[in-house]
């Protein structure tokens, strides 16, 4: 993609990459370093039909690229720096989620594997429903439920942290 | 009033995405919970250019991604043109059926066969390099009959189309038709196969891959991760000077 679209892509929704990124890492120096990384792969992969939905588009590369840097990831934001980020960003932003659950999520995602990290955020950050997710990735809603409960427990066993949990016909 | 919409719909009439629904935009327009949510990503969009200019961080990431060279026309086009027919050499190539094994289903397989300053074509191992000059062709093990297509995309995101054609017949080690002969490109490339039960068009070809390129974030791991069921995919490294 050429450097004109790539600016105005940048000054559209370089935000939204960044905040994206944080929320699944916790820690703005990694979240700058994401944010890079998606825009160099919008740069170099980038076509012009992607701009049908652009969002989403980003969202998605931004997800991947969270992923594999938590993959990669010695823990080098420390838990309070992370919460510090977490709580400015979204007491800022009014999310409608607490920033503890933020960061309950953030904390939890690093134990996870990519298929259970791209269920949960998807559950937990765009608060789709179960149905939806799976939609989304292609899977079936059972396990989407069974990946959504490999979360749960990651995150109270190993992290002992409780994500907020959300109501929904079964 | 309708209900809040969710957090990435909200986000997309925050800013300005395509994907904002009519449906969202009219209840931000009457729901003041909504209102201040969007406002509040606007101001820190609006804070966040001015800490992360955008003429800084274009300078930041432009080195690591050159832009990628004007298209270049799929080789067979090119060879065409130049009247070379540098393309239409079509070495013998042996079906290496000693090399096939039969166990349950046949797996999609991709191997190269290689010629090289005129000899017949032989298995190449595509852990050694490739050069400029050398002519491949393409061996498939095919579990069921149906459309081909054969690209490849290097690692300055250029993408080259080789093959789109029917083969009617599955099995092992099925020779395609045509060759390809190498250009000067020094670098990684993937070459992928895909069969599809009907024609693909070149372009949805093209994007199918770089999507999972795009996704991978570079060739080797695209390469790990995959291009689907009916894909398979060959990293090769194509190296400066002769063999």
């Amino acid at each position: 993609m050429d450097r004109p679209n790539v600016r105005a892509l940048y000054e559209q929704y370089g935000y939204a990459v960044h905040r994206r990124c944080l929320r699944i890492l916790g820690s703005h120096a990694e979240a700058d370093d994401a944010t890079q990384e998606v825009f160099i792969r919008v740069m170099k992969y980038g076509q012009p039909q992607q701009l049908d939905a652009p969002l989403a588009w980003l969202y998605r590369i931004a997800d991947r690229q969270s992923f594999d840097q938590l993959a990669k990831r010695r823990r080098r934001a420390g838990p309070s720096e992370t919460e510090r980020a977490l709580a400015a960003e979204e007491a800022a932003t009014g999310s409608e989620l607490d920033p503890t659950d933020i960061r309950a999520i953030a904390t939890a995602l690093e134990g996870c594997r990519t298929s259970v990290r791209e269920v949960a955020v998807l559950y937990h950050f765009d608060q789709l429903t179960q149905d939806e997710v799976a939609a989304r990735v292609g899977v079936s809603r059972k396990t989407v439920k069974q990946r959504l409960a490999k979360f749960m427990h990651i995150a109270r066993k190993q992290f002992g942290v409780t994500p907020p949990t959300r109501k929904e016909a079964s | 009033m309708s209900p809040h919409p969710k957090p990435a719909v909200l986000e997309a009439v925050a800013f300005g995405a395509p994907e904002a629904t009519p449906e969202a935009i009219a209840h931000v327009d009457s729901c003041r919970l909504c209102q201040n949510h969007v406002a509040a990503l606007r101001n820190h969009r609006a804070a966040f250019l001015v800490q992360h200019p955008p003429d800084a961080f274009l300078a930041k990431i432009e080195p690591q991604a050159p832009q990628r060279r004007a298209w270049v026309p799929p080789v067979l086009a090119l060879a065409a043109a130049l009247g070379t027919a540098a393309m239409l050499v079509v070495p013998r190539a042996p079906v290496d059926s000693a090399q096939t094994k039969f166990k349950g289903e046949l797996q999609l397989g991709l191997r190269l066969h290689l010629s090289r300053d005129g000899r017949p074509a032989t298995p190449f191992d595509v852990r050694d390099p490739l050069f400029a000059g050398d002519v491949i062709r393409f061996v498939t093990d095919l579990p069921f009959a149906g459309h081909v297509s054969v690209g490849s995309i290097d690692a300055q995101g250029r993408f080259s189309s080789y093959l789109q054609a029917p083969i009617p017949e599955a099995g092992p080690s099925v020779v395609l038709p045509g060759a390809v002969r190498l250009d000067a490109y020094v670098g990684e490339e993937l070459i992928v196969l895909a069969v599809d039960a009907a024609p693909v068009d070149p372009a949805t070809f093209e994007r199918r891959i770089r999507a999972v390129v795009e996704d991978a974030g570079s060739l080797r791991a695209a390469h790990d991760r995959g291009f689907g069921p009916h894909a398979v995919a060959l990293r090769i490294l194509k190296r400066q000077g002769s063999p």
